[in-house]
């Protein structure tokens, strides 16, 4: 074991890369005190993917789901001594495992756990709400800058992701009468708590024009002109009373 | 800019004001009065994992080391069939 007199720099390192290595190894190997800082380590990163991923957790069980948060442990640390968000990359490696091919679902209910996380912990903004608008004249309304309020998220998936992750976060299982359908979910945060709806492909297009900031008018006619049978208020509307927008 | 658009928006505006606002209404009657209390919710999990009381080492050979994922899940995932049948019984690889 290096002595922390030695170079305390130097102990740090050793002692960070043996914490988060496949097992204990040289120098650490069967020094006591370290297996204790190993154990919990590896275990608080694990316990904190089943808590940060309740619906994969739930879809795969208990005993699969730690054997593969253990996986991601190794390859992606924590790297923020903060546990509550740990764990973003674990779609995208449920994405790549062969272990998890056969369930095509999986990332796609891991990535709405994820951004239910995200949306929970964004920054605080006004939401854009319908009195705002009552005092704009027409002029004003398509002059308004809108922008995605800092907890929406969107995801559009080639699975009925949303029917899936909502039972799954319920603890049920899902039922045979699943119409396997492509779904957009929008998630949002209205006051304090995340909202989770599905909604159009329209409303994703919608949000990428106003991403960063864009007026109104040049919102609806992004939307109207990718889906021209859709009404793009309607798509605002949803937005609106969703308390997805924020102003600019 | 399109002006076509804008004018369409306008007249829709009105008949969206009156909707929403009367869920305005509904939702604004329901608004706890609570504030965020960040950093208590998932306190505990940078404790000792092994609990009071316990030296913690036995952590070290937990469950998850069996490699449990390669094998078939066992949760509530094995009722889901995708268009290519009951995928968690179709063998990985």
């Amino acid at each position: 074991m290096p002595r922390p007199a030695a170079s305390l720099s130097r102990f740090q390192r050793s002692f960070q890369a043996a914490l988060v290595g496949e097992a204990p190894a040289a120098p650490w190997e069967g020094v006591r005190g370290f297996a204790v800082h190993y154990g919990t380590a590896r275990q608080a990163a694990i316990d904190a993917l089943e808590a940060n991923y309740p619906a994969v957790a739930c879809l795969v069980g208990a005993e699969w789901f730690r054997s593969a948060a253990a996986a991601y442990a190794v390859a992606c640390p924590p790297g923020d001594p903060r546990s509550s968000t740990y764990g973003d990359a674990f779609p995208a490696f449920l994405a790549a495992a062969p272990a998890a091919r056969h369930l095509p679902y999986l990332a796609d209910v891991a990535r709405l756990d994820r951004f239910f996380l995200e949306s929970q912990f964004a920054a605080d903004a006004r939401c854009l709400d319908v009195a705002a608008l009552r005092a704009l004249d027409a002029c004003a309304l398509g002059e308004l800058a809108v922008a995605p309020h800092p907890a929406t998220r969107v995801l559009a998936a080639a699975t009925p992701a949303f029917a899936i992750w909502e039972a799954s976060r319920q603890g049920r299982a899902v039922g045979d009468d699943l119409a396997w359908i492509p779904q957009v979910t929008l998630i949002t945060r209205p006051l304090h708590e995340v909202e989770v709806t599905t909604t159009e492909g329209a409303a994703l297009d919608f949000l990428d024009a106003c991403r960063g900031g864009a007026t109104l008018a040049r919102c609806i006619d992004r939307v109207a002109s990718l889906h021209p049978t859709v009404p793009a208020d309607r798509v605002f509307s949803h937005l609106l009373q969703a308390r997805a927008l924020t102003t600019a | 800019m399109s002006h076509r658009y804008v004018t369409s928006l306008a007249f829709s505006v009105a008949a969206l004001v009156a909707g929403v606002a009367h869920a305005d209404e509904k939702q604004s009657g329901k608004q706890p009065a609570v504030e965020k209390c960040w950093g208590v919710a998932k306190a505990g999990q940078n404790d000792c994992a092994a609990g009071p009381g316990t030296t913690c080492a036995g952590t070290a050979k937990a469950d998850y080391q069996k490699n449990a994922w390669k094998n078939v899940p066992a949760g509530t995932c094995t009722s889901i069939r995708t268009p290519k049948g009951n995928g968690s019984l179709t063998k990985a690889g």
